[in-house]
């Protein structure tokens, strides 16, 4: 009977030790060492470019600014992808025009995919769950799951956000995602991307009000070797709920009313 | 309708562009105009920019009808702007960067009230040197 009574309570405490320690795995902590005590990083906020950035910038950039659009450009294109690119009408960049834009957003109100959703000026949230964490965009307003400590399934279908997997490592959430359509725009200014993409995003709290994300774009079919690229975001303070949803209506009454008289022949 | 008594179009200052904004190509974003007495006649608060229309008088005497676009509501909102900061009547004084080509079109920089509050669409930009005013 003593016997059953202490291995009764050596199973019940080990229970309530494990419970804690799954408790304290998925609860983010604000604690700075979370990390390192094994906890999720604390990525809790609403983020967004940080003030004077001109809302997003038109392209990711680091390390320096790519230069898109000039000879200084050093992305590492493939032939094809860089034709695609000087044929393109982005609103935005060195060659920027309103006319006849090319862009797939401003037509078509098509996802902007990713990276790109970082470019336009809204903000972004993480929702950190044990399984999923769920990053909620303003502008769309839309959503993806980050399945956590999973693998890829065996070629996904291609779809406009993909299929994400992802993990911590010490304070850093790692986004790996594949199964991209080849639709979107990298960035503001036209930098297409192929089927093959192979995108990983980590975001790390540098500290409490700044957030850094640094991406990897792997896609041999449109990029001769990988490259990478930086934003950095800011703690905001309202705004989120203010849901930035693209209107085809919204976008012509706006081309109308502004766009055309301003880029009309002068008089 | 209150119409703006005189006229104020001033190039302040030349400019740096601090507004890395999308689709500015058709704005002189190197110089900021002013009026200083602009009467408010629209506000569209919408998706993908805010449109805010205002009557003023140039240095002619003539009555001018302007429109500028404004970031959109989601960006305002972290400024302070809610759908009611600015109403149809009020006389502000109107600072923003006008279309190239002449038209009485602009994107706004800010909005400050007779009572001294400032509503500011994009950062203050950086002044570089100070030109002669205009009255």
């Amino acid at each position: 009977m003593r016997n059953l009574l202490l291995n009764s309570a050596a199973v019940l405490l080990g229970m309530v030790a494990l419970c804690a320690a799954s408790e304290a795995q998925t609860k983010p902590s604000a604690n700075s060492n979370s990390a390192a005590q094994g906890q999720a990083p604390d990525l809790s906020g609403d983020w967004g470019a940080p003030v004077g950035s001109g809302g997003g910038g038109f392209i990711i950039s680091d390390p320096g600014d790519k230069k898109t659009g000039t000879p200084q450009d050093d992305t590492p294109y493939q032939p094809w992808a860089l034709a695609k690119l000087n044929s393109e009408r982005p609103e935005n960049g060195p060659h920027g025009t309103f006319e006849n834009t090319t862009d797939p957003r401003l037509k078509y109100c098509d996802p902007v995919g990713v990276p790109r959703i970082y470019l336009v000026p809204t903000q972004f949230r993480f929702v950190q769950t044990p399984g999923i964490v769920y990053i909620l965009y303003q502008y769309g307003p839309t959503w993806r799951p980050i399945t956590m400590n999973h693998a890829h399934r065996q070629d996904p279908d291609p779809t406009w956000w993909g299929e994400s997997v992802g993990k911590y490592e010490g304070d850093t959430l790692v986004v790996d995602t594949i199964g991209f359509n080849d639709k979107t725009w990298l960035d503001h200014v036209g930098r297409p991307h192929s089927e093959e993409l192979h995108l990983v995003e980590r975001f790390r709290r540098v500290d409490h009000d700044t957030l850094q994300l640094d991406l990897l774009f792997d896609d041999p079919k449109a990029y001769t070797k990988p490259w990478a690229g930086r934003k950095i975001f800011k703690l905001q303070h309202g705004g989120f709920d203010d849901a930035y949803a693209c209107s085809m209506s919204e976008y012509e009454h706006f081309r109308q009313s502004v766009v055309d008289p301003v880029t009309a022949p002068k008089k | 309708m209150k119409v703006a008594s005189f006229l104020a179009f001033v190039l302040l200052f030349s400019v740096t562009n601090a507004m890395a904004h999308h689709g500015t190509a058709g704005y002189d974003m190197t110089n900021m105009a002013m009026f200083a007495k602009a009467t408010i006649t629209e506000i569209e608060w919408t998706n993908p920019h805010c449109q805010i229309r205002f009557d003023a008088t140039n240095d002619k005497g003539e009555l001018q009808h302007w429109t500028l676009e404004a970031p959109p509501p989601s960006m305002l909102a972290p400024r302070d702007w809610v759908r009611k900061s600015l109403q149809v009547g009020d006389v502000v004084k109107i600072e923003f960067h006008a279309a190239k080509n002449g038209s009485p079109f602009g994107i706004i920089q800010r909005i400050t009230f007779p009572d001294g509050k400032i509503l500011r669409a994009y950062p203050d930009p950086a002044p570089r040197s100070a030109d002669s005013k205009a009255e």
